[in-house]
């Protein structure tokens, strides 16, 4: 039946406190097109798993309450939240620091010194104060050259549009390669509250950039965390980029990167979930000729976590190559979705596509959930995916304990090992480093709550 | 078999006209009002003298159908249906219940001579002995005959048209019907179940190892009808069948609509293969005309070790819409899905299956085997789904697309869900096109391009022609070269 029943047209709790926050903030925050963009949302509410790119991801259900927008964290509460949050993992990969609390851009707790000539940096934030435009469908336009790839409609992208505070604006002139990485920081102080962010990364013809990216927020706090990257590399540049995800238990975080790749331009993206009782990140990727497109995931999640990878790739140039590897390690009662598409248009011939998704189940209740798809309208290609959902395998642990490793032991050794196609990929050293202590933490975590 | 070699000469000789079975027949019929209403269903249930319980039935599936909207999610794209438009019963006047092939209208036989489809059991005996095919044809919205019964009968099983088994078998009928798609299980299966008007049953009883392949013919010849079949096959405790399904209907510039429901039981160790050819016209190549072939259907593996397997090649229609699928619901059951999707011109394919593990150790072989040319559109969408109690389920797909030339568009749409750590899921797709090196290769070998073509398709399907009867398969190699006449050079 296609009839959609009546408690999906209803109005949700949490879809009616998204109304009343946008109605009492809307004042307050400058910039235009923030009206349109909520209009967008509202008008179909909180997607549910009847729409289509929702199926196994339904927000209807899923997300029970919004919490307030958050205010702007006094310089108090931003110090003892950066205090709080500890060491910044990515200090030994020599990045510069782009600090935020609960969405808010923080000078303070930010450096970004010695990023090289022909690179800037500014806050949104900043820039809405000072009556620069940022709205419309997308910054600079690009929303508009990405309404293809379905980006412009998403209405987690559209809340992204209305609600935003802040974020990075980062530019690298033509020509030009950062001198060192630029890591954001994503903090929050603990309370319960929405934050929004926006990023717009323009990296300028053949320039390079590297952009990490963290999440983090303490466990036992309902926060929601919406971010929007629009990012344009130019032609023959090249951009990297990673974004880990440490959320705590009761975070929900959504995460949409829309980046439009020239003509032999490189994009390098790496994303690692762990934590958020509720995650979902997607990706729209536009490429142009000869580009080269990877974008690798590892997913980890336990308890009764949602985590959801959703990638739409959409090759509009010749020869262009994209490589897309996702992993999920999925325990307790927690469940993993991948939701992959290689789209082909008519003009790009010569496109070589490959797409896996792998989920090893490691409990008797967890659920992996696949949707690796093709659509192509060129007719010389060479396009796979393959999609695998299992257990660990008996007999390599068997082959293990027959060599006098202990089970729990072959168990953990196993997941790395599982896990490793995806970290091992990862370019930078330092960078790699501290994916890995993620994933090992992760392994650690599981044998605690075990 | 002689009958086989008719149709394969047919196909060879074809040379421009690339479907065959265009041909119109003049054969006076009874046609219902035209439309849908109360009305209808009723006069339908009264043609076909059916039992009480059955008019509830259909009328209450008629009034679920006019609450519901047409599903959109496929990727086909068609104008509205005005299903007022269409006749929803019409049948060949002089049918009201043959006795014998003597009976039957001479100008219906050779419509089914035309065919190659052999109604006359003699013509069928002439051919190999053992090679017996036992053929229910069904015209428009009737079943026309039925052949062997006498000797299917003395085996216990059942083969006769649905209507007439409402009325000579109604426990068997209202016990099963419904019972695998349910009446509001979606939009066209719901339209289906208001006024369908005929279709095959068959019932193997316990144990019985059914002598010879089954098989319905279905033709649609009528301006403006619509045809709605309704098959249903039940496999009692350790028995066997195989069926076969073929359809064509003549060349027109108008659609035509076509839904049917197919169910299959097949209880503990019983074995249910099902093999369609489906070659309903598929318009020309501007995409004028064709048939609009939504069809449901689904095998429920209701007993333990029970087998559903499903072969499809499907080379007509200007917009298919078909997912047959399995409920593997007994222990150690298995499910298989076998297509050949071959589009051309302006076809639209969207069909796949589905394989919903319920039983422990259950497994599932999907192949499908996706060819698009022209200016077709050509999808595979299907889904496994391993229920928590699904221990030790087994699953597997590979779903191949072949593109051939640069108007046509080939996606892929698997759904994939998990919910046991012992299951072992695994999926694979590609899509390439054919490659220079083996055309190249095929024509210095002497091959005309075409040829090639032809040859390299038909080994790219090979899988799944192995999977037909050997009748069938004959047919529909031939059938793939014709079906991608045109698509090279």
């Amino acid at each position: 039946m296609t009839l959609v029943p009546a408690a999906l047209k209803r109005r949700t709790r949490a879809e009616t406190a998204i109304d009343a926050a946008f109605a009492a903030v809307r004042a307050d925050l400058p910039g235009a097109g923030r009206s349109e963009a909520f209009a967008r949302f509202a008008t179909d509410g909180l997607p549910h798993r009847r729409i289509e790119a929702y199926h196994f991801t339904d927000l209807h259900t899923l997300v029970t309450a919004a919490p307030e927008p958050a205010r702007r964290p006094s310089p108090e509460v931003a110090r003892a939240t950066a205090l709080a949050a500890g060491v910044d993992a990515f200090a030994a990969a020599g990045a510069a620091r782009f600090v935020l609390v609960d969405g808010w851009f923080c000078p303070d707790l930010s450096d970004l010194a010695g990023l090289g000539d022909g690179v800037s940096v500014s806050s949104v934030g900043a820039g809405l104060l000072g009556g620069r435009q940022l709205a419309g469908r997308g910054l600079d336009g690009l929303g508009e050259r990405l309404a293809d790839g379905g980006a412009a409609a998403d209405p987690l992208v559209a809340l992204a549009c209305a609600f935003y505070t802040d974020g990075v604006v980062l530019r690298v002139a033509p020509g030009t390669r950062m001198a060192r990485p630029l890591e954001i920081r994503h903090l929050a102080s603990g309370a319960s509250v929405s934050a929004h962010v926006r990023h717009l990364i323009v990296v300028g013809d053949g320039g390079a950039a590297e952009v990490l990216e963290t999440h983090a927020s303490p466990d036992g706090v309902e926060i929601h965390a919406h971010g929007l990257t629009e990012a344009t590399i130019g032609a023959g540049a090249t951009l990297s980029l990673v974004d880990r995800q440490c959320e705590g238990d009761q975070a929900m975080r959504f995460s949409t990167l829309a980046v439009a790749v020239a003509d032999d331009a490189v994009l390098d993206h790496t994303v690692v979930t762990l934590g958020a009782r509720l995650a979902r990140t997607q990706v729209f990727a536009r490429l142009g000729a000869r580009t080269q497109l990877t974008s690798r995931g590892a997913t980890l999640v336990r308890g009764r976590a949602h985590a959801d990878a959703t990638l739409v790739v959409d090759h509009v140039g010749e020869d262009a190559v994209s490589r897309e590897l996702y992993k999920s390690a999925v325990d307790d009662e927690a469940r993993s979705v991948f939701q992959g598409r290689i789209r082909v248009d008519p003009v790009a011939q010569g496109t070589d596509g490959r797409m896996g998704a792998h989920a090893v189940l490691l409990s008797d209740r967890a659920e992996a959930m696949a949707k690796p798809e093709l659509e192509i309208f060129a007719d010389d290609v060479a396009c796979a995916h393959g999609a695998t959902v299992g257990a660990l395998d008996d007999a390599l642990k068997f082959y293990l304990m027959s060599r006098g490793i202990p089970a729990a032991e072959t168990e953990k050794l196993l997941i790395r090992a599982f896990l490793g196609e995806v970290t091992d990929a990862v370019a930078s050293e330092p960078v790699r480093a501290v994916i890995e202590a993620d994933v090992e933490a992760w392994i650690d975590g599981r044998e605690r709550s075990a | 078999m002689a009958a086989v070699k008719e149709t394969v000469d047919q196909v060879r000789a074809i040379d421009v006209d690339q479907y065959k079975y265009g041909f119109e027949s003049d054969i006076a019929s009874d046609r219902a009002r035209k439309g849908l209403g109360e009305d209808v269903v009723r006069f339908i249930s009264a043609k076909k003298n059916e039992p009480e319980w059955m008019l509830e039935w259909r009328l209450d599936a008629y009034r679920r159908w006019l609450t519901m909207d047409e599903p959109t999610w496929a990727r086909v794209e068609y104008p509205q249906i005005d299903f007022q438009e269409i006749y929803y019963y019409s049948a060949p006047k002089s049918t009201a219940g043959p006795k014998s092939l003597d009976e039957v209208d001479p100008e219906l036989l050779k419509v089914y001579e035309k065919l190659g489809i052999p109604l006359r059991e003699q013509a069928v005996l002439a051919g190999v002995e053992g090679a017996k095919i036992a053929v229910d044809a069904v015209f428009d919205s009737v079943s026309v005959v039925t052949t062997f019964r006498e000797e299917l009968a003395k085996k216990g099983v059942i083969f006769c048209s649905i209507s007439e088994a409402m009325r000579e078998h109604p426990e068997l009928v209202r016990k099963y019907i419904g019972s695998v798609v349910p009446v509001t299980d979606n939009y066209y299966a719901t339209l289906n179940s208001a006024v369908f008007s005929d279709g095959s049953f068959v019932y193997i009883p316990e144990g019985v190892r059914c002598p010879m392949e089954l098989s319905t013919y279905f033709r649609i010849n009528e301006r403006n009808t619509g045809q709605f079949e309704r098959t249903l096959i039940i496999a009692e405790k350790g028995s066997y069948v195989s069926y076969l399904e073929g359809c064509t209907a003549p060349q027109r510039d108008e659609n035509q609509l076509h839904a049917a429901v197919v169910e299959l039981i097949a209880m503990d160790d019983a074995e249910i293969k099902y093999s369609t050819v489906q070659n309903w016209y598929p318009g020309d190549k501007d995409g004028k005309g064709g048939i609009y072939n939504f069809v449901t259907k689904r095998g429920d593996c209701r007993g333990d070790r029970s087998k559903i397997s499903w072969t499809q090649v499907e080379t007509g229609s200007a917009i298919t819409w078909k997912y047959p699928s399995c409920i593997l619901r007994g222990d150690d059951s298995q499910g298989e899905f076998w297509s050949i999707a071959v589009s051309n011109g302006r076809q639209q394919v969207d069909s796949g299956t589905k394989m919903l593990h319920l039983g422990k150790n259950t497994k599932s072989r999907i192949v499908s085997k996706g060819i698009s040319a022209g200016h077709s559109q050509n999808t595979y969408r299907g889904q496994v789904s391993v229920n928590r109690k699904a221990t030790g389920a087994r699953s597997f797909t590979n779903c191949d697309s072949l593109l051939i030339g640069q108007g046509c568009g080939a996606h892929t749409v698997p759904y994939i869900e998990s919910r046991t750590p012992s299951a072992k899921v695994e999926h694979e797709a590609t899509t390439s096109k054919i490659s220079d090196d083996q055309l190249f290769y095929c024509i210095s070998r002497g091959l005309s391009a075409e040829e090639a073509v032809a040859l390299i398709v038909n080994g790219f399907v090979r899988d799944v022609l192995q999977q037909l009867p050997m009748e069938f398969a004959v047919e529909a190699q031939k059938l793939i070269g014709v079906s991608l006449e045109g698509s090279v050079g």
